[in-house]
């Protein structure tokens, strides 16, 4: 499977370079249009400025000085003269005006003339004018695409610097092993020189440190079942050896006065087999976690059920029940699975004729159930290893899976707590299952 | 005319498979020993070698293999049956380099078992008998840089002193002394263990496995070939 051709985004660099060309020709073309107004109306009003009228003697001389003064006077009783130039249109008293003479532009202003009633008009052509004006927005338009040019270029030379530690980043993010090795630490991504790329590159750190730690659980718990699948076939094969024998010896020796004691070894591997099929299947449930963290579970109740289950599973034993106050978060069923494999391990390996159940609050603010028995006890140095699957204890009496304190064990770690296996008081074996403080409520 | 009952030694440190193997045992003719530990079965042997020995691998503390080398450290030949309740390559072959003769995976067919030591017991007898009168004095099998002392029981490849458990060493002597002749898989279990019936083993490749190592060790050139699909045959070169 080959990953979609992606058409490639243009560069960080060429992004800031544009950005930086397309600022500044904002900038002048602002700058641009403004100077080209101001230039304008400066030009104008300089030209409006010299079209000051005065006698027509000394217009007239003025205009002859000038090739591009046009001046006409106009008598109060409407006698054109034109003093220089071609005639110019009247325009309001005053008022700078353009007008169009014969197709040339001219900038006009009317005034009072020399004798009363008489006009005055004075006019220059606006070429010259218009000429300097495009001639600086020419220099001002030039100026302004250096500029844009300038700032592109620029923005391309400062943002490759920029950029740098971006650039860095990627080059050490391409090198990582693209798999993720269980046993080598995660590298530490570095990428100095900018907020944004030692944020990425933290950021990128963490995703490793992630990525390494779930590598780490799944391999440990691939480990886990293998291990454990090897033991369970392991287990089942040992009742399978001593039936298979049995039940070849019964079709051997049809006639044999020991059959009944045959039959009876048979059904008690078969009774292995199923004990050991069953707490295989509640040690594979009891692995699943707790999406929810459970229900709300009284104690006083959990160790009334639990007994009401002791004294059904063995009907002989003497069962004690306390009333303790008090309730945990957790799994009713899974607490109730643990007593039950608790009291059936006092009664079977322990020959216990009584059993108490009690509960007290731990030192660390947890709750303890206790199992206390009047059995045999379990000797100091094999109390940590019973705990682990298909370890039995040396005073075991059989059947037994091996995997009974272990499932103890599971609902205790499944409730943040421990199994601890002590003296109990009154002699026998205390199981003592603690249940963590986050738990209690 | 009625032969005494071999004695069988059953280790095993399950007690269920204990009793049911005593019995089964019993019953199909030997009498039986048994022992729940590695230091069990040899204070067993010490006090009266039996003639077979049926060992579980997986005792707590001194294991089988343990066993089975502390046996053949003492210098006892009896025949070893390793069983197994592992079924993984490694686990089952451990128990036949340190000189078990045979091994079975648990659960097995007890009829098996006992066809299988009868056999063991019967050859064991016979090489006994046939050690009293020995070999021709100076005679030895060569092949290529292979070299069989009958007489002194010595296996040299080249210059290099080869150290061959029991069972290493008949296999070779079979093979040697038919050197250039193929072998069957069936014929082989025949002749080195006794094995005259029908039965589903892969012992002889197990066996044949520890003697290349053995012989290849300095990176002599393979002698004994594997003819696929018919069996094994020891020849120099290809």
């Amino acid at each position: 499977m080959s990953a979609p051709v992606r058409r490639r985004s243009a560069s960080l660099r060429l992004r800031v370079a544009l950005a930086a060309a397309l600022a500044s020709t904002v900038v002048v073309v602002l700058v641009g249009v403004l100077a080209s107004v101001l230039l304008t109306r400066e030009q104008t009003e300089r030209l409006d400025r010299s079209l000051v009228p005065g006698s027509p003697a000394v217009l007239g001389s003025f205009a002859s000085t000038r090739a591009d003064l046009a001046v006409t006077l106009r008598g109060p009783d409407g006698t054109v003269r034109r003093v220089s130039g071609p005639e110019l249109p009247l325009s309001p008293l005053g008022i700078p005006t353009s007008v169009d003479v014969d197709g040339v532009a001219y900038r006009i202003r009317t005034a009072p003339g020399p004798s009363p009633g008489a006009l005055v008009t004075v006019g220059a052509t606006e070429d010259d004018t218009r000429a300097r004006v495009a001639e600086r927005r020419r220099l001002v338009t030039g100026l302004g695409v250096v500029a844009v040019a300038l700032a592109a270029a620029l923005g391309w030379v400062f943002a490759g610097r920029a950029v740098r530690p971006l650039r860095r980043l990627t080059d050490r993010a391409a090198t990582l092993d693209g798999a993720v090795e269980a046993d080598v630490p995660p590298p530490t991504v570095r990428a100095d020189g900018s907020r944004e790329s030692e944020e990425l590159a933290e950021a990128l750190t963490a995703m490793l440190a992630r990525l390494h730690a779930e590598q780490q659980r799944s391999t440990a718990s691939l480990h886990a079942a293998r291990d454990f699948a090897a033991a369970a076939r392991h287990e089942l094969r040992t009742p399978l050896t001593a039936m298979r024998t049995d039940l070849e010896v019964l079709q051997a020796h049809p006639d044999l006065p020991e059959r009944d004691e045959v039959l009876a070894d048979v059904l008690r591997a078969q009774a292995r087999v199923e004990a050991t099929l069953t707490a295989l299947g509640q040690l594979a449930a009891g692995d699943l976690p707790d999406a929810d963290g459970g229900d709300v579970v009284g104690v006083a109740d959990l160790l009334r059920l639990a007994a009401e289950d002791a004294r059904r599973a063995h009907p002989g034993l003497e069962v004690v029940v306390e009333e303790p106050a008090g309730a945990v978060r957790g799994s009713l069923e899974g607490l109730r699975m643990a007593l039950a494999n608790v009291v059936v391990n006092a009664v079977r390996h322990g020959g216990a004729g009584c059993v108490r159940l009690g509960a007290h609050a731990g030192e660390d603010g947890g709750v303890v159930l206790t199992v206390d028995d009047d059995g045999r006890g379990l000797p100091a140095a094999e109390r940590e290893a019973v705990l682990g699957r298909f370890v039995r204890g040396s005073t075991a009496g059989a059947p037994g899976s091996g995997l009974g304190l272990a499932l103890v064990a599971q609902q205790a770690a499944r409730h943040d707590g421990q199994v601890h296996l002590e003296d109990a008081p009154g002699g026998g074996l205390r199981v003592s299952l603690a249940i963590g403080p986050d738990r209690a409520g | 005319m009625t032969e005494p009952s071999p004695d069988l030694l059953v280790v095993d440190d399950d007690a269920d498979v204990r009793a049911s193997l005593e019995r089964g045992l019993r019953l199909s003719g030997f009498a039986v020993r048994s022992a729940q530990d590695g230091p069990g079965a040899l204070r067993a042997v010490h006090e009266r070698v039996p003639d077979a020995v049926v060992l579980d691998l997986g005792l707590p503390g001194m294991d089988g293999v343990a066993v089975v080398s502390a046996l053949r450290a003492m210098d006892h030949d009896v025949p070893v049956c390793v069983l197994s309740a592992r079924d993984t390559v490694d686990d089952r072959v451990v128990g036949l380099e340190a000189g078990a003769d045979d091994y079975m995976v648990k659960p097995f067919a007890l009829t098996e078992l006992v066809a299988r030591l009868r056999a063991l017991l019967r050859r064991g007898a016979r090489s006994a008998a046939e050690s009293t009168v020995g070999p021709a004095l100076g005679e030895v099998l060569t092949t290529g840089p292979l070299r069989l002392d009958l007489a002194r029981r010595t296996v040299h490849v080249g210059e290099r002193s080869v150290d061959l458990t029991k069972r290493e060493y008949e296999l070779l002597v079979v093979l040697a002394r038919n050197a250039e002749v193929v072998l069957t898989r069936e014929r082989l279990l025949e002749m080195v263990w006794g094995y005259d019936f029908a039965t589903d083993t892969n012992v002889v490749d197990v066996f044949v496995g520890y003697l290349r190592r053995k012989l290849e060790a300095d990176g002599t050139p393979r002698l004994v070939h594997t003819v696929r699909g018919v069996g094994f045959v020891l020849r120099e070169g290809g």
